[in-house]
This record gives structure tokens, sequence and C-alpha cells, in this order.
């Protein structure tokens, strides 16, 4: 069996965002917000990450080998009749359901480099004019909805959003 | 403090189709974007059984998955948006082509004898589409391949004589020149094909196996047929000179098989073989190198040797294994002997040396002779 890899007519830009671990989350992220990618003002390389109150620290690295990104596809076979030919006398050897279709893949793009994330996370507080613990203060409203960030390491601090009853 | 809205910040979102599961990294060296750049094919290749391989025009990767912790997003730069997390990509490593696969599709729809050819709803041997679509091998190296495997082409398929048939030929062809008085390097070709029961491009084809003659009548890929009821287009002279080397290794062969149950001592072997050969013919056991070895046949007289036939084509792939087997034949080889059955198993980029060192260790006789012995 052959799987042929051709170049897109529709070719596409990527980059690729290297981060550690890997994402948690429940439900759906379709068209969900993950974060905001800024570029350090009068720098090349140097990138910023915000998810939700954690900002990374990034920079762009190049890759020893590139990556070729591709996607498979699915070919009907009635559309072709050289397949149907094909498949004909193939059919003839072995009956196997898996050639019903065949499969392509084609080459949309091509990565030289991507954005790495190697450091710890820092946390990003917006700053508040009401003082701590005086009368007027109140607890803040809740935060946009956010994707949980990145999930660092295991050993992460077990201190999880502290409350104040005040 | 806020981030510079200006073009620099990006709001990275998921797409409304993610995670896209048809999305894949492929590591890609020069070789796979020099292909690219010319625009020629690409293929993977595979059965479900298989473990696939990546074939260029000319060279066969082998693919795995290469894993990682971390998560690569692949992001859309037009329209920012995560299509993907991948933590995984495709990595190729260039092998030897698997081509012991082809020599057994051939050969299991080998000719066996002249009646093949009298049945016309039976398809003879196989297209190059087919050979194409079944080998994990390039297109050159399969070519390249096909002609060393003496293919016939007939009616655009490729096909193969079983030995049997091609002994049964050439034993043919030889009794006619016993009768005929016909010297082996004035073979008259005309005459072959009359007194002989068999096709005519199968007759030229054996004469052409075993002639001095260098070129080959097949290519590989566009390759010219030969037509049954041809003429003399091939042969401008209509006299065949067989080549001695290639007839010794014939009868060599023959002896070998048929007594392949038990190891022929070495004095008779060679009795044998000169007596089925024609006077003017005298064999030497160097021209069975890479087809039989000497081995001591007694434990109590190391200088008695017996002949020990090894086919080559059916000794495992895996050099390990390949060795190890070796090993099993003859406990002890000198490198010039185990060079022709290991070659085909050296990978690209390591010397012979390297490579018996590998799974061997050198060793020196009490003779000063170096030889080779099993590692494990």
């Amino acid at each position: 069996m052959q799987i042929f890899i051709k170049e897109s007519t529709n070719k596409k830009e990527w980059f690729i965002l290297d981060l550690q671990g890997h994402l948690e989350y429940t439900g759906d992220l379709k068209n969900e917000t993950l974060g905001i990618l800024t570029k350090k003002p009068n720098t090349k390389d140097d990138f910023s990450f915000q998810i939700g109150n954690s900002v990374l620290v990034g920079k762009r690295v190049p890759l020893k080998k590139p990556l070729l990104v591709i996607k498979k596809s699915k070919l009907n076979n009635n559309n072709n009749s050289n397949n149907n030919n094909k498949m004909a006398v193939d059919n003839k050897d072995n009956k196997d359901n898996e050639k019903d279709k065949e499969v392509e893949y084609s080459i949309e793009g091509i990565c030289n480099d991507k954005i790495q994330f190697t450091t710890r996370p820092t946390t990003f507080i917006p700053q508040s004019s009401v003082v701590y613990g005086s009368p007027t203060h109140k607890s803040p409203s809740s935060s946009p909805k956010t994707i949980s960030p990145v999930k660092v390491s295991p050993t992460s601090s077990p201190i999880k959003n502290p409350e104040f009853n005040n | 403090m806020t981030p510079n809205d200006d073009d620099d910040t990006k709001v990275i979102t998921f797409s409304s189709d993610y995670p896209d599961t048809d999305y894949r990294f492929l590591e890609a060296n020069q070789e796979i974007l020099d292909q690219i750049k010319n625009n020629k094919k690409l293929v993977i290749k595979g059965s479900l059984t298989d473990e696939a391989v990546l074939c260029t025009d000319d060279k066969t990767f082998t693919i795995r998955a290469g894993h990682t912790s971390n998560s690569m997003l692949l992001v859309s730069k037009d329209t920012n948006k995560i299509k993907v997390a991948l933590q995984y990509h495709l990595e190729l490593t260039e092998i030897q082509p698997k081509l012991n696969v082809l020599k057994d599709l051939l050969y299991s729809k080998a000719i066996d004898n002249s009646l093949d050819f009298e049945d016309d709803e039976n398809l003879l041997g196989f297209s190059f589409d087919e050979i194409i679509d079944r080998i994990q091998s390039s297109e050159k190296e399969i070519q390249q391949y096909l002609l060393k495997l003496n293919t016939l082409i007939y009616k655009n398929r490729y096909i193969v004589l079983s030995e049997n048939y091609e002994f049964k030929i050439l034993e043919l062809i030889l009794s006619e020149a016993t009768i005929g008085a016909w010297k082996l390097d004035n073979i008259p070709i005309d005459k072959c094909i009359e007194n002989i029961r068999a096709p005519e491009f199968i007759i030229k084809h054996c004469l052409q196996l075993y002639s001095k003659q260098k070129s080959p009548t097949n290519s590989g890929g566009g390759g010219e047929e030969i037509k049954g009821g041809g003429g003399d287009d091939n042969n401008d002279e209509n006299i065949c000179s067989l080549d001695f080397n290639k007839v010794c290794i014939f009868r060599a062969k023959q002896l070998l098989t048929l007594s392949n149950k038990s190891n022929m001592k070495f004095e008779d072997f060679m009795d044998n073989w000169k007596d089925t050969l024609p006077i003017e013919i005298q064999p030497n056991f160097s021209m069975l190198k890479g087809i039989a070895i000497l081995i001591p046949s007694s434990s109590t007289n190391p200088k008695e040797k017996s002949v020990k036939f090894i086919n080559e084509s059916i000794l495992p792939t895996i050099p390990k294994a390949r060795f190890k087997e070796l090993f099993q034949i003859s406990t002890r080889w000198s490198i010039d002997d185990i060079e022709p059955f290991i070659k085909s198993t050296i990978p690209p980029g390591n010397s012979l040396e390297q490579f018996i060192l590998t799974y061997s260790r050198p060793i020196t006789t009490s003779t000063g002779e170096k030889m080779i012995v099993t590692r494990f």
C-alpha cells in the first residue's frame, strides 16, 4: 500500500509554540482563547505569553531539522477511475476493507523554528488602587473565564486559591 | 503593566475544529527538502503489519515517532488559531531497502515450465505498478534489484524463471553442445532454438545469462520487451560464447543443492564437479566465493574439509541474527569469506570493518592468519 505525500495547493504559514508539560482541560476548547503572545520590543527573538494570570517568557530557536506540516486526507475511491482499475487488480490478491478509501498527505507548510518556553511561569497581578485591609476593600470580582495555566510540574505549590473571610 | 497593543501582540485562540488530528510533524532532512523543491514523489509504504517507510526517488527511510514531554502547538500565522497540540514528530532514518520481499514475491510466481506461457488466462509475474505498490523501497532501488534478479519482461510484466527451469534449459543447451560437438565459446543460437523444446526468448534469455556479454537485455522501468516471435533483433551475430565461470557455478550449485542433506567432502565434490563439466573447463573452488565455504568435517582430523552450501538469500536480514547463524555454520571466518554474506546488511554510512567488529571479534590463528569469531 502506498500513501503519497504531495505538495498542497493551499500553502499556509505556521509557527510552533513549544510549552513544557501538556494542556489539561475539561470540556470543549473550540474557539476558546488560550492567551496573548507578545513580542518584546527591541528584540528579535524574545516573546512573552500570558495565559490567564501566568506569564511565560520564551525565545525563538531554530530547529535542528525543519518540520514539515503534513495533513492527512482521505480520497473517495469512486471519484477516480484510475484508482478503480488499480483497486480491481488489488482486490484479486487481497480483500482488505481498509482500502475502500485511499489516504494521502498534503504538505501544508514548513517550520524552521519554534518559540520555546523553558522557564517557570511568573504570576501577573493587575494593580488595584484599594489598600489591602481598608474598610472599602472588597473581594476582587471573578476574573474573566480563562483556560487553566499550563501545568509545569507535579510538585507545584500546594497552596490553591487562598480565600479571605473578612 | 498592560502588554503593548501593537502588531507584535497576538491573541492565541483554539480553532473551531481543535484538535484536528489529521496534522503531523514530519522531520525533513536535506534529501526530503530536495525532493519537495523539485516536485518529486514522496511515498509512505507499508502494509498493515509492516513498519512504515518513506521513499524518495532513490532512497528509503524508516519512520519513527519521536516523543517529547513538551507540547508543540501548531498555530496558523494568518488567524493565530491553534490547530493541534502534538507531543511527537515523525523522524526519518535512512535504511537499506527491503528487497528480499521482492525476490520472494517474484519467485512465488516463477515460471516452472514452458506450459505456463500457453495459458492466456493466467497472468504471469507482476506489473511494475504492482511491484512498486508492494515493495517498501524506492523506484530506483527496485529497478536495480530487478536487473540483479535477471528478470524478463513478458507482455509488460516482470517474470523470473525458477531455478529448476533455468537449470533445465541450461542442461539442454549443454547437452546440445555435447551432441553437436560445439565449443562452449561458439554456440550457434539458431540450432539451439531449433532443437530445444522451449520458447525462443527463454532460450535466448538463458544464453544471455550464461554468456560473456555484459550488457543486459532488460532494463528496469520502461524496459525493453522481449518478444517471443522476434528474429535476430537482439543479436547481430548468431553465435553465443558461454562464460566458463558461470557454467562452473551452475554445475556446482546443482551438485550442492542435490546433496543438501549432508555435507560433501571436498575431494568428492571436486571430482564430481569436474566430471559434470566439459573437458576444456577446469573448475576452481574460488569461483564459489559467496556461494559455498569449506568447513572441517570432523574434529579428529582438522585437515579434512567439507563443502558447505550457503544460500545467502534465505539468511536472516537482521545483522545480529545473520552473524549468529553464520557462526553456527562455521565458528571462525576470514573477512574475505564472510563479506559476500553480510554485505547486503551493512547500513549506509558504515564501513565493512566497523560493521564486522560490531558483531564479532578478531583473532589471530597460530599460522598468523586473521580470523573473526563470535562476540556473544
